[in-house]
C-alpha cells in the first residue's frame, strides 16, 4: 500500500496559564492510500488533536506531519489553506454546516472556495447529494434537516471536490444508533479514499475499519490490523 | 455572499446603514446647494457671448499689467476714461476683432401699461453689431433706421421685472428717466419705441441690459448721466467691450491688452476665480456633511466587529474547507463595503429627493425662474458621495476583518 500520509513522533502541548496540557506525545503513525482506520480513545486521549494536524488545522509543538513525503510544516498559511480544500475533506461530530446556506450551498462550499464555476459547482454538488440520498433536499437549509441528514450533507460537503483524505470527529457521535450505521454505511461504501475516523466507540470502530489505532493520554497504545 | 451574510441580518444592517444614509444624504444635500448656486453663476458667465468678450479699462500707470480680478478691477490704479483714441488702439491689437465703448448706464426705466419704474442698465449697440443682435431676437425685429427713438428689450427684463411675454412687449413705449431724477411727467424726447425682445440666456450677463442704437444711446447718456465723476461726454467711456476673433485667444488677446496698459477682466478670468471659491465653499460645506459619515464609521466598525465574533465557528468552517486568511477578510471587506454602497445609495436617493422637494418650495418662495434649481447633484457628486462612503466603510470594517482572517480555525471548530 502507497503511503499518503506519515507522522514522525508528532507532539502537541497546549500552555494554559501556568501548566502544559499535553495533548499529542511522540506519535508515530503511517496511514497508507485507500486505508480505512479507526483512531479510538476516551475523551481528552488527544485523537481530535492529532486529526487536527493530519488536516493541516493546526501546527504541532514538535515532530513533523509528511504528506506524499513532504513536510507539513514547510507550508505558509495558504499553503495549508490550500492543502485543506484539495486533499482533505473533513467531517465534524457537530455537522458544522453553514446555517445560512441552503444544502447545495453548502456541499459547493468547497469549490466556491477554489473559484470553481458555478454551473460546474451545480453539477457537482447535486451528484454528491444524489449519492448520499439528500437529492430532494437540496434547497433545504441545515435548520430543517435532521441529524443525520445534516451529516449527509456534511459527507457531500467533504467528497464533492475529490480528495484523497477524508477526516471525520466522532461522526456518528450526535446520531441515533441506525442513523449512525447508516452513516457509517455510506462512509464504507466510499472506495480509494483513506478515510480516518476518530471515535470513542470501539464496537463501532471495529465493525467497519481495517485497522484500530488506540490513543491513551496521547500515547499510541495499541495499533492493530483487523 | 456578502449579501446573503447582511441580508440574513436585516435589522442590524438597517441600523447601521442609516447612519451612512443619514451621513450621505447630508453630505449630498450641502455639496448639492455649493453646486446649484455655482451653476446659477457660471451660466451667466458660460455663454459662446461671454466667453467671446473682454470687458477693458484705460488705468494710470503699470497697475493695469496685473492680471485684474473683479475685486481690483481698474480701481487698484486710478481709473481713467477711454477715449476714441484709446478705442482705435485696441481696435489694432491682433485677436480682436470689434470694439463697442460700454456706458456704464443705469437709467430708470418704466414701460407703457405697467405700473412703477426699474432701474436697469442700458447700453448702445454700434451698426456693424446689429446683425450679430439681430440673430437672437425672440420676438420684433432689429431695427431698421438708427435715427428712430427705439430699443431692444431683454428676456430677463421682461420676465422677472415687468412680466410680460415677448410678444407683448412689441410697440409699447418704454421711457427712461435719470436714476435719481423725481418721477415726473417724462418728456416726448425719453420715450422709446420696443421694437424687438432679445435672448438673455445668448448673452449671459450681457443680456441683461436694455439696447438701444449706439447714437440714441450716447445722447441719452449726456441728457441722463447721473454720476458726475463717470463720464458721459462723447468720445469718453468707462470701459469698452472687446469682442475676440477666436474664443480660445481670450488669454493671450487680455495679456497684450494689458502690455499697452489696459486692465481686462473676461468672463474666462472671471469663472476661474468664481470656480475657485465655489470649490472651496464646497469643500468646506463637504465638510460639514460628512461628519455624519465619520459618525457612522463606528456603528460600522461595531457591527462588523460583533458579526466576527458571532460568526467564530462559521469562520472555523470556511478555513477548514480550505478558505485562506485572505478570503474571510475580504469577505468582510466586502460586507462592511456593502453596506457603505446600500447606505450611500439610499442616502444618495434621500438627499437628492430633499434637494429636489427644496427646489419646489423655493421656487414660489424666491420667485426663481424655471430652469434655475437652488440644488444640484451632478454625476460626480452622486458617484462621488457613494464611492467615498463605501471606502469609508472599508476602512471602517479593516480591523474586525483582519481579526475574522487571523483567527484559528482550530479554536473555531472545537467546541459546540
Amino acid at each position: 500500500m502507497t503511503e499518503l500520509v506519515r507522522t514522525d513522533r508528532l507532539s502537541r502541548r497546549y500552555v494554559m496559564g501556568e501548566t502544559v496540557l499535553s495533548a499529542l506525545d511522540g506519535v508515530t503513525l503511517s496511514f497508507g492510500e485507500g486505508e480505512i482506520a479507526a483512531i479510538i480513545g476516551r475523551s481528552g486521549s488527544g485523537k481530535s488533536t492529532l486529526l487536527q494536524l493530519l488536516g493541516g488545522l493546526d501546527r504541532p509543538t514538535s515532530g513533523e506531519v509528511y504528506v506524499r513525503g513532504k513536510r507539513l510544516a514547510e507550508s505558509s498559511e495558504d499553503e495549508l489553506a490550500l492543502y485543506r480544500r484539495q486533499d482533505v475533506g473533513f467531517i465534524f461530530q457537530f455537522f458544522n454546516l453553514v446555517p445560512t446556506l441552503t444544502a447545495l450551498q453548502n456541499v459547493e462550499l468547497p469549490l466556491t472556495l477554489a473559484g470553481v464555476a458555478r454551473g460546474e459547482r451545480r453539477r457537482r454538488a447535486s451528484e454528491l447529494l444524489d449519492r448520499t440520498g439528500l437529492g430532494g433536499r437540496r434547497d433545504h437549509r441545515p435548520g430543517q434537516l435532521s441529524g443525520g441528514e445534516q451529516q449527509r450533507v456534511a459527507i457531500a460537503r467533504a467528497l464533492v471536490h475529490d480528495p484523497p483524505l477524508l477526516l471525520a470527529d466522532e461522526p456518528t457521535g450526535n446520531l441515533d444508533s441506525k442513523t449512525a450505521g447508516e452513516i457509517l454505511a455510506l462512509l464504507g461504501s466510499l472506495s480509494a479514499k483513506t478515510i480516518l475516523v476518530v471515535t470513542h466507540d470501539r464496537g463501532l470502530a471495529e465493525s467497519f475499519a481495517t485497522r484500530t489505532v488506540e490513543l491513551v493520554d496521547g500515547k499510541v497504545v495499541s495499533d492493530h490490523p483487523r | 455572499m456578502a449579501w446573503a451574510n447582511l441580508a440574513r441580518r436585516k435589522g442590524r444592517t438597517a441600523l447601521t446603514a442609516a447612519g451612512v444614509v443619514i451621513g450621505v444624504a447630508s453630505l449630498v444635500l450641502m455639496v448639492s446647494l455649493g453646486l446649484g448656486l455655482q451653476r446659477q453663476v457660471v451660466q451667466l458667465f458660460e455663454t459662446d457671448e461671454s466667453l467671446r468678450t473682454l470687458t477693458v479699462r484705460r488705468v494710470k500707470g503699470e497697475s493695469g499689467k496685473k492680471k485684474a480680478t473683479p475685486f481690483n478691477f481698474g480701481l487698484d490704479g486710478q481709473m481713467l476714461p477711454l477715449s476714441d483714441k484709446d478705442l482705435d488702439e485696441i481696435r489694432a491689437i491682433p485677436g480682436v476683432s470689434s470694439v463697442r465703448p460700454e456706458l456704464n448706464l443705469f437709467l430708470r426705466v418704466t414701460v407703457e401699461g405697467k405700473e412703477g419704474s426699474v432701474v436697469y442698465p442700458v447700453e448702445g449697440i454700434a451698426a456693424d453689431e446689429e446683425n450679430r443682435y439681430a440673430k437672437h431676437l425672440l420676438a420684433g425685429s432689429m431695427w431698421t433706421r438708427r435715427s428712430d427713438r427705439v430699443c431692444l428689450l431683454p428676456t430677463a427684463f421682461l420676465e422677472l421685472r415687468v412680466n410680460l411675454k415677448p410678444e407683448e412687449a412689441i410697440g409699447r413705449k418704454v421711457t427712461f428717466a435719470g436714476f435719481l431724477q423725481e418721477e415726473t411727467e417724462p418728456a416726448e424726447e425719453d420715450a422709446y419705441v420696443v421694437v424687438g425682445v432679445l435672448d438673455t440666456e445668448a448673452f449671459g450677463f450681457k443680456g441683461r441690459q436694455v439696447y438701444l442704437p449706439m447714437e440714441q444711446a450716447l445722447s441719452l447718456r449726456e441728457r441722463k448721466a447721473a454720476h458726475p465723476l463717470l463720464p458721459s461726454k462723447r468720445g469718453s467711456y468707462l470701459s469698452a467691450e472687446v469682442r475676440l476673433a477666436d474664443t480660445r485667444q481670450s488669454e493671450e488677446v487680455a495679456k497684450r491688452l494689458r502690455n499697452a496698459g489696459f486692465a481686462t477682466l473676461s468672463a474666462v478670468e472671471l469663472l476661474k476665480q468664481i470656480n475657485l471659491i465655489f470649490l472651496v465653499l464646497e469643500g468646506f460645506m463637504a465638510c460639514i456633511g460628512a461628519i455624519g459619515l465619520v459618525v457612522s464609521l463606528f456603528g460600522i466598525a461595531n457591527t462588523m466587529a460583533m458579526a466576527v465574533l458571532e460568526r467564530t465557528r462559521e469562520i472555523g468552517i470556511m478555513k477548514a474547507l480550505g478558505a485562506r486568511n485572505g478570503d474571510i477578510g475580504r469577505l468582510f471587506l466586502a460586507e462592511a463595503g456593502a453596506i457603505g454602497v446600500l447606505g450611500g445609495g439610499i442616502g444618495l436617493a434621500v438627499g437628492a429627493l430633499i434637494g429636489f422637494l427644496l427646489n419646489l418650495i423655493a421656487h414660489p418662495a424666491f420667485d426663481l425662474p424655471p430652469n434655475v434649481s437652488l440644488f444640484h447633484v451632478s454625476l460626480w457628486l452622486a458617484t462621488g458621495s457613494v464611492a467615498f462612503s463605501a471606502f469609508v466603510s472599508i476602512v471602517a470594517g479593516w480591523l474586525p476583518a483582519r481579526r475574522a482572517a487571523r483567527m484559528e480555525p482550530v479554536a473555531a471548530v472545537r467546541y459546540e
